[in-house]
């Protein structure tokens, strides 16, 4: 195979090479690069009373947007206000460093089914226009499990 | 419901191991700050089952590396049902893994389509005019990564209104990256399309896309000097090449230094380079052995050439002899009339 791609690269160069020409010089091409913008479009918006605004990426990071969790072995990261309740003994699982291997929010679940619960939120909830249900909160007060606010599956912060 | 395609731009990293990298797709509503993280395949369509707001919601595609933990930005969009939808394709003559490149002295263009634009009196800023902008990186470093946060969170090299539905075609004849040789510039051309936003946006971005700027490459034929008179075995040559375009075929052709001889001379075998690879390279090679090449005396020309898929390009040359003629010079003395 490797052959036929160099054959091949070689029939090509031939067929080209008949048309070999030298390449742009640097003032040319300098000369190219002159009114090269988009100057073509409109220069303005229209005439209104309104002063336009544009927000650019700047640098972000979503690592510093969220909360990790890890099991010693694999990390994941989910929303900052997803992590519902973490129990004393499960201080260690959460907020921590990444450490071992990255796996994508439903692999680290299935891998963690005996400390890990989700609690399915709707969007008021989340928004915070509904509260969590209070005998919810109670009773993970009670369990040893880290309780994740999860949407159709993907965990979502929750405004409280 | 948004359906949102979720192609993975991992182009622009060093590598494209699925296992060295772990994507998310991250939903940002404008107006109530909820941030739901979307399950996600490294390539395929998935719907945004969270309900889009008036104000809309900002999706980020993001990519996490395994090797350092360090978390790129790799395309980011607003989306909403009074906010004007856009795309932007970039067209070259080459493409890499549906990335287009380009080298910095060709042509390529860039379509622009607007929808959902509304026209008329009183009509917001926001709903009848969005902002296109082009940004330039240049990549000191063609190993390292510019992260789309550094490619487009500075100040637009230049910047237009459009106010119409439709696509608007830009062309540009060259790349617009400066570098004090202009053949040896390099880096990203970035193209946005922006909102108007009355400033409740965290984001205003609406689409974008990217093309990679390769330089131009050069050659150097050095061990046999100009004009020198090859006898048998000619010189061994050493070839420096500098910034071969990833998808090229370089190599050195033998031909007559007058009429092209038939199919155009006779490329040496050894000299021949393959690449077809992610980013630009550096060579250096010895060839030899070309001595079988030369039909007869006369004049010869060694040219350096490479093909990319925007032609071929000569980027040395060397003249040169051959005078294989064997001039006996002897005398025929008559051994009697030496005698005598």
């Amino acid at each position: 195979m490797k052959n036929q791609i160099l054959i091949l690269a070689v029939l090509t160069a031939v067929c080209h090479a008949q048309t070999a020409k030298l390449p742009v010089s640097a003032s040319d091409l300098a000369a190219k690069q002159q009114n090269l913008s988009l100057a073509v479009l409109e220069q303005a918006p229209p005439a209104t009373a309104e002063a336009p605004v544009i927000r650019r990426a700047s640098e972000q990071s979503l690592i510093s947007q969220s909360e990790i969790l890890n099991d010693g072995k694999h990390w994941t990261l989910v929303p900052k206000g997803a992590v519902l309740h973490v129990p004393q003994a499960r201080l260690t699982n959460v907020g921590t460093k990444p450490v071992g291997v990255l796996l994508p929010w439903i692999d680290f679940l299935t891998k963690n089914p005996a400390w890990i619960s989700t609690h399915e939120t709707s969007f008021e909830q989340a928004s915070g226009e509904v509260p969590l249900p209070r005998a919810k909160t109670d009773f993970w007060e009670k369990q040893d499990r880290v309780i994740i606010a999860v949407h159709q599956g993907g965990p979502v912060s929750v405004v409280r | 419901m948004i359906r949102l395609a979720i192609t993975a731009t991992l182009l622009s990293l060093p590598c494209l191991c699925a296992q060295e990298y772990v994507n998310f797709v991250r939903q940002q509503q404008q107006a109530s700050k909820i941030i739901w993280d979307m399950p996600v395949a490294p390539k395929g369509v998935a719907p945004a089952v969270m309900a889009t707001e008036e104000g809309g919601a900002l999706f980020q595609l993001w990519t996490v590396s395994q090797q350092n933990a360090k978390d790129y930005l790799l395309d980011q969009k607003v989306v909403g049902a009074y906010i004007p939808k856009g795309s932007i394709i970039v067209r070259a003559a080459d493409s890499y893994n549906g990335i287009p490149r380009i080298r910095v002295d060709q042509p390529f263009s860039v379509e622009f389509t607007v929808s959902n634009l509304l026209a008329g009196q009183n009509i917001p800023l926001s709903a009848s005019t969005v902002l296109a902008e082009h940004h330039l990186v240049q990549n000191p470093d063609p190993q390292t990564t510019i992260t789309v946060a550094q490619a487009i969170g500075g100040t637009p090299f230049s910047s237009g209104y459009i106010s119409k539905n439709g696509m608007t075609i830009v062309n540009y004849q060259a790349s617009s990256i400066k570098a004090p040789d202009p053949r040896s510039a390099h880096g990203e051309e970035h193209f946005v399309l922006h909102a108007l936003s009355d400033g409740s946006f965290a984001q205003t971005q609406i689409a974008s896309a990217f093309i990679k700027v390769w330089p131009m490459a050069s050659g150097k034929i050095s061990g046999l000097d100009p004009n020198a008179i090859v006898r048998f075995t000619p010189p061994q040559l050493t070839v420096k090449l500098d910034n071969l375009y990833p998808r090229s075929s370089t190599f050195v052709r033998i031909r007559s230094n007058g009429p092209v001889l038939r199919n155009g001379g006779a490329i040496i075998p050894d000299s021949m380079l393959v690449l077809d690879q992610e980013i630009s390279a550096n060579r250096l090679l010895t060839v030899s052995n070309y001595g079988g090449f030369f039909d007869s005396d006369g004049a010869y020309v060694l040219e350096l050439l490479t093909t990319t898929p925007f032609g071929t390009d000569i980027l040395d040359s060397v003249a040169f002899r051959v005078n294989r003629t064997m001039t006996v010079n002897s005398m025929i003395v008559d051994g009697e009339a030496a005698q005598n």
